[in-house]
């Protein structure tokens, strides 16, 4: 139970774009059609799936204090929190980096269908944001990767969201200065306001 | 295109470098740190319940605090340094080997007890100090110590203007059983008559979650020592 | 490249002062290039938080693009990604550490936005986008540029959010007691990071309309 919790909080309540309002700067680029957004949303589901869970073993087997006294009690008291960040960051860069590599062996078809997106992954602050969120949480492993889930699931939900909005948007009369990026700027704040009903929810 | 073993070699490099200028800046500067953090600690404790004069800081602290260790159950243990405990390390041993510290300060026979406390808010770790007057269930002052929360909505709390809603609320309600103040949502909310809530902050609910939630988490294990503290006053 | 063989007349050459200009009007960072508005929109509450940010962001943005214009012939294509955020965060966590060693009381103020400077992609972006395939002084004032035509933004914003969301800019009361006394009340929706959204629309829209070559069609 406290798993489905984990994740409808995590999806809905404390929506990564909508109540954060991190890992805007792809959710605004790269929602103009649903078809790209789609493509967008399931690579960020993959990389907080994999980068939470990731980042937690690396949190909790190297870097907390203590986390080296089971090699030997002498290094109990080796503390490298500090290298937090940049672990953290290595990982997600290294994960796109290689999930960009099988796919380009692979998966040649997905690849050149999601290749542009891959590396703009790399700078979404909502992946580096699950995985800090995560360790101030202090969630469990398997609630990590749940959480992990959740976050991905509610990034994809709502830029599919923005998406259909801005194809319907083509037909309507939208001032030129404002169409395009500006518009998709307002929306999203009405988006903002609408998810904060969300928030009333406790779990 | 650079060559595989070049790619391999370059990330090497570079890990070492990153890693080696990081761990000597961290390890020569650790004593520095540690110091600062220590007096900023110190001068937290002293600001929820006097003027801080940072001149005579260091002498106040020695003169008028006297730091003391408990276990959970209640009973004062000797030979263990207040500072030395993380409170978060502390939460995660088995209960009977907690160790909790108690600041109690005392001058011209008035006496104030400082619990600190360890919280999560959106960002990082929450830290603060709590003074409770002689009856150990109205707050005297409280000062937030530690947070990295949203500039301007979150991390607002550490402003006095925050901080002084806590003033004279109580930590216990009158049948005695421990019901700690909690941050209600929003903010413009008359919390006048209500001893056990304090007005909150718009756009910051997830931090001031996390402050509610340390204050529950955080005095349900001091509840013992405060008992025990009553009966011996 | 000419002005590699003679030593240049002047301390900025033209296509160097559009560097700098660009990015704060028509290649606004923000507005134009859709960087770094993450988490930066929360922050823009306050005048003063928004002030502390637009500086780091400016010192951040224009020393990583330093860093990464020196190495740039030597990093590996297949991990540049690593490298340029192995160097960013490795130079910010190293100052943060410093000054929580020698200048505590500033550190605090500014260890929060450790984490929103490392996140920005605007820092990321213009690595990406111009430090990779340019000389140093020219990724300096491109940085530079970059990181002013961000905080001007945040600027504006925050000018707006403050006055309406508090009534007070830079943490003084602007709006007088007598306004509240006569019914005017606070903008409880300034404070929300929709408010910065619909704020930052509206620029957008100001700005295409004085120039609408930067319309966009689609």
């Amino acid at each position: 139970m406290e798993l489905v919790n984990i994740f409808i909080r995590s999806a809905f309540i404390e929506n990564m774009v909508l109540a954060y309002f991190l890992g805007m700067c792809s959710f605004l680029a790269v929602s103009k059609s649903v078809k790209t957004a789609t493509g967008l949303g399931l690579a960020v589901v993959f990389m907080l799936s994999v980068t939470a869970p990731l980042n937690w073993l690396i949190n909790n087997y190297l870097l907390v204090k203590g986390s080296f006294a089971w090699i030997s009690p002498a290094l109990a008291e080796v503390d490298l929190t500090f290298l937090q960040f940049i672990l953290f960051i290595a990982v997600i860069a290294s994960m796109v980096q290689l999930l960009e590599m099988i796919m380009e062996r692979f998966f040649p078809p997905l690849y050149s269908a999601l290749g542009i997106f891959l590396p703009l992954i790399t700078v979404n602050c909502a992946i580096l944001g699950g995985s800090l969120f995560m360790i101030e949480r202090q969630l469990s492993l398997d609630e990590s990767v749940v959480y992990g889930v959740g976050s991905g699931f509610g990034f994809l939900l709502a830029i599919v969201a923005l998406a259909a909005i801005r194809e319907k948007l083509r037909y309507s009369n939208v001032p030129a200065p404002l169409r395009g990026l500006g518009i998709a700027f307002i929306i999203t704040g009405l988006m903002g306001l609408a998810f904060m009903s969300f928030a009333g929810i406790t779990l | 295109m650079h060559s595989n073993k070049y790619t391999v070699v370059y990330a090497s490099v570079l890990t070492a470098i990153v890693g080696a200028s990081l761990a000597i800046a961290v390890g020569g500067l650790k004593p520095r740190q540690e110091r600062n953090a220590l007096m900023a600690n110190r001068r937290a404790i002293l600001q929820t319940v006097m003027e801080v004069n940072p001149q005579t800081l260091e002498a106040d602290y020695q003169s008028l605090v006297t730091e003391r260790v408990f276990d959970l159950g209640g009973k004062e243990v000797s030979g263990v340094e207040a500072f030395s405990l993380n409170l978060k390390d502390e939460a995660r041993k088995p209960n009977a080997q907690q160790r909790l510290p108690l600041f109690v300060f005392s001058r011209d026979g008035v006496k104030r007890y400082i619990v600190p406390m360890q919280g999560a808010g959106l960002w990082g770790p929450i830290g603060a100090y709590l003074a409770l007057e002689a009856d150990l269930s109205t707050i005297y002052g409280v000062a937030f110590s530690q947070e990295k929360e949203t500039p301007g909505l979150g991390a607002e709390i550490d402003r006095p203007f925050f901080e002084d809603r806590y003033k004279g609320k109580k930590i216990y309600n009158d049948g005695a059983t421990l019901e700690p103040v909690a941050v209600l949502r929003g903010s413009g909310n008359n919390t006048a008559a209500m001893p056990h809530a304090v007005d909150g902050l718009t756009g910051a609910t997830i931090t001031l979650n996390g402050v509610s939630r340390m204050f529950r988490d955080e005095l349900s294990r001091y509840d013992r020592i405060f008992a025990t503290l009553r009966q011996t006053q | 490249m000419s002005t590699q063989l003679q030593p240049a007349p002047t301390l900025l050459s033209k296509k160097q002062k559009k560097l700098l200009s660009d990015p704060i009007g028509d290649n606004n960072p923000i507005t134009i290039q859709v960087l770094g508005i993450c988490s930066a929109l929360a922050i823009t509450t306050q005048l003063r938080t928004s002030l502390v940010m637009a500086i780091s962001v400016i010192f951040v943005v224009a020393c990583s693009n330093v860093a990464i214009s020196l190495i740039r012939k030597g990093i590996p294509e297949r991990i540049r990604m690593i490298v340029q955020l192995m160097v960013v965060a490795g130079l910010v966590v190293l100052v943060d550490q410093f000054l929580k060693a020698f200048a505590y009381d500033i550190s605090r103020q500014l260890s929060v936005y450790i984490g929103l400077i490392i996140t920005n992609c605007i820092v990321m972006g213009r690595l990406e986008a111009f430090a990779l395939s340019n000389r140093p002084w020219d990724a300096f004032l491109d940085g530079i540029g970059n990181g002013i035509g961000y905080g001007a933004i945040l600027m504006v914003v925050a000018f707006f959010r403050e006055l309406f969301g508090a009534g007070t800019l830079f943490g003084y009361q602007v709006v007088p007691q007598a306004f509240y006394d006569a019914g005017y009340r606070n903008n409880g929706i300034m404070l929300t990071p929709s408010a910065a959204m619909f704020l930052i629309g509206i620029i957008i829209w100001i700005h295409r309309a004085r120039k609408p070559k930067l319309i966009d069609i689609s």
